[in-house]
């Protein structure tokens, strides 16, 4: 969290301060209390923000609306032309292909630009509102303290007569009503911010292409690999590459040596079809030495989409998973799907019998962000293999090899949050360069404070470990998406499916697994 | 608390049974969690007996114990299911978990819980403990029963391997 250089600065402080104050209004036994309490009260800042600021970025994000429509136009033209059958970029990217991209690409960014807009309006009319609400609890404190008079002297401080008491009394009860007011002018600033910030992150992480700051690949390159998503699925909710993927493998592009970049880019070159490519850059993002990109190449080189999808991609997620179709007499959301290979689950135990759902959990997570790792669990030594009894024999020797290096209990039986956050280090850390920190959440404002930096971390395609817990005891899932106020959970049982932001915050997990299990009381952040 | 007798009888003829009264030591002596009928641990609740021990004998007014093993996060419960022993012979005294890992959650860890019976008078009864598990059940949490005690419609495994019900475990109680 950020540094506050007064206790003011921070909008939790200032809501729990002025709570109090206004209780202590209705509770204080003397005039000049309430005077003193009412200046308290004034001293706390008004809600920050300018809106005319904001409605003024609003406009300006608006106003580039009609230069992306020129450009649609103009790819619009080209694309209706037909093109010759040309390959074009360092890639080997079929011209047509990156044309519709290209229209792809034009239309998300005249979506970006509205999107922003109406976010930053959103959060303009918040704050204006916030802050008049500010205002007029102000207003009224000024009110009573006008009414209240000066400060008593020493002796008439002594003693209250009956209209004195009626006097105080009154003032305290519509004092602490101003001041109700000026904490709910924080609560709604902070939260619409909150809110603000999350949309914002997500529009970030969205801008996909410009991820990719390496000379080494043309706009086209860049452009056909952010926009390409597993075969058989909706595109934009499975994109091979996430931002942070797409930013990683720019990084490792710029710090291959000549012979390794020439090789790399002969690789994307003879790729078949632009997922092949955007595999091979995905495993370069997960740290992969060019050298073992060739071997993985050869493995997967000529194969189906299809093949693909279901030896490296372990979450697929439905256009339809996000509806609400109601909870189950357990508790769960009816509407969850599975993660599976060739039918088997990516499930603890490879049948769900064993406790390892947080050596379970890292192993999917890690899957997710590392093709070859996928490969050699799905596809076997030479990756070709489609037996899912194989699939689970590896998978669940795997499973027991985290739960050993994180120490977990015997009888593969659970683990504690130290090995916990060491094998997400060394498992999935070391593949999306980040150090997982623990971060208890003991209440629901906890819940609702971490959401932004959860949201920020999965919109860039790094998993966030969530264990939840009720009277029967404790179980781990991975947050791995989130879109709008929704988030995506995997349960090691072998499931996928959405919650909502106030499902995490107030209690509801159980949506994602069953009512045993509602409460979310840790994540580890990667950092 | 045991008469030798009694402590005798876990031992003969059951496997592992030194084991088994050691974690009934356990059972006694560890706190137990909250919802349950009765209080933690102690000698009221009596002797814990094997639960692959199925014909159990015990006085009127005694009671004994059935621990097992239930976990969360692999979905495995128990439940104790119609038909209800005749209640002149025996009763139920209600269910208490203790958690394995102590203070702090550890996901995945499981627990023991704990059926208490008492004897009452004098006769033969039964009663049936449900053990469901991931695969044997679905949609049942630890109060709810899954819907059908049939195979589970929604396999986790390939084809191959079909899903079976789930274990049911009835046991004879003599009380004389």
């Amino acid at each position: 969290m950020s540094f506050f250089s007064s206790p003011f600065e921070s909008p939790s402080l200032r809501l729990a301060w002025l709570a109090g104050l206004s209780k202590k209004m209705l509770g204080a036994g003397s005039k000049n209390e309430l005077l003193d309490l009412i200046d308290d009260a004034l001293s706390v800042p008004a809600p920050g923000g300018d809106q005319g600021v904001l409605e003024g970025l609003a406009n300006l994000y608006r106003g580039q609306v009609g230069h992306v429509a020129d450009v649609f136009d103009q790819v619009d033209r080209v694309g209706r032309k037909g093109l010759a059958e040309v390959w074009v970029g360092d890639t080997g990217v079929l011209a047509s292909d990156a044309v519709n991209a290209a229209g792809r690409a034009v239309t998300q960014m005249s979506d970006a630009f509205q999107g922003c807009a109406t976010v930053l309006l959103t959060l303009a009319d918040a704050i204006g509102a916030a802050q008049r609400n500010d205002e007029r609890g102000r207003g009224q404190l000024l009110e009573q303290k006008r009414t209240l008079g000066g400060r008593d002297g020493f002796f008439d401080d002594l003693h209250e007569n009956d209209e004195e008491e009626w006097d105080r009394k009154n003032a305290a009860h519509f004092g602490s009503y101003a001041v109700d007011l000026m904490h709910d002018a924080v609560c709604e600033a902070q939260e619409a911010t909150r809110v603000a910030a999350r949309e914002l992150n997500k529009w970030a992480a969205e801008a996909r292409a410009g991820k990719m700051e390496t000379s080494e690949l043309t706009a086209v390159d860049k452009l056909m690999l952010a926009d390409t998503g597993v075969a058989g699925a909706d595109t934009e909710l499975n994109e091979i590459l996430t931002s942070g993927d797409l930013a990683r493998a720019s990084t490792r592009m710029d710090l291959l040596s000549l012979d390794d970049e020439t090789a790399m880019e002969r690789m994307l070159a003879k790729s078949d079809t632009p997922q092949e490519r955007a595999y091979l850059m995905k495993a370069l993002a997960a740290g992969h030495s060019v050298a073992e990109i060739g071997t993985f190449q050869d493995k997967i080189h000529g194969k189906d989409p299809d093949w693909m999808r279901r030896h490296l991609t372990p979450v697929v997620t439905a256009a339809d998973s996000m509806n609400d179709e109601g909870l189950a007499a357990d508790g769960s959301n009816n509407n969850k799907d599975y993660a599976t290979f060739d039918g088997q689950r990516w499930v603890q135990g490879g049948d769900g019998s064993e406790g390892t759902c947080v050596a379970s959990s890292t192993v999917t997570s890690r899957a997710m962000v590392d093709p070859l790792y996928a490969l050699d669990l799905t596809g076997g030594p030479d990756g070709q293999q489609d037996d899912p009894e194989a699939f689970k024999q590896r998978l669940v020797a795997e499973q027991h090899r985290l739960h050993t290096e994180g120490d977990g209990g015997k009888n593969w039986g659970g683990m504690g949050s130290e090995g916990q956050e060491r094998i997400n280090d060394s498992a999935v850390g070391s593949a999306t360069g980040s150090d997982y920190e623990r971060q208890d959440l003991d209440s629901a404002a906890d819940r609702r404070a971490v959401l932004t930096e959860v949201e920020k971390s999965v919109a860039q395609g790094r998993p966030v470990p969530v264990d939840v817990s009720g009277e029967e005891g404790a179980h781990a899932m991975t947050i791995i998406a989130q879109e709008g106020d929704m988030l995506q959970v995997y349960n090691p049982w072998g499931s996928t499916t959405w919650v909502s932001e106030d499902d995490f915050i107030n209690g509801h997990m159980g949506k994602a697994s069953n009512s045993e299990l509602p409460n979310a009381y840790s994540v580890y952040l990667p950092r | 608390m045991n008469s030798p007798t009694r402590t005798a009888s876990i031992f003969r003829g059951s496997r592992g049974g030194a084991a088994l009264a050691a974690a009934a030591l356990v059972a006694l002596a560890t706190g137990c969690g909250s919802g349950t009928d009765e209080p933690a641990g102690g000698s009221t609740n009596g002797a814990s007996r094997p639960v692959n021990d199925t014909s159990i004998t015990a006085e009127p007014g005694e009671r004994f114990t059935l621990t097992v093993d239930q976990n969360a996060s692999t979905r495995e419960y128990w439940y104790l299911v119609d038909p209800e022993p005749d209640s002149s012979v025996l009763v139920s005294r209600g269910r208490h978990r203790a958690p394995d890992s102590g203070d702090e959650p550890a996901p995945g860890a499981g627990g023991r819980l704990t059926f208490t019976f008492e004897a009452k008078g004098k006769g033969t009864t039964r009663f049936t403990l449900l053990h469901c598990t991931f695969t044997t059940c679905q949609g049942n949490n630890s109060t709810l029963p899954p819907a059908t005690t049939g195979p589970s419609a929604t396999p986790t495994t390939g084809a191959a391997t079909p899903s079976q019900a789930p274990e049911r475990i009835t046991y004879t109680v003599t009380v004389g």
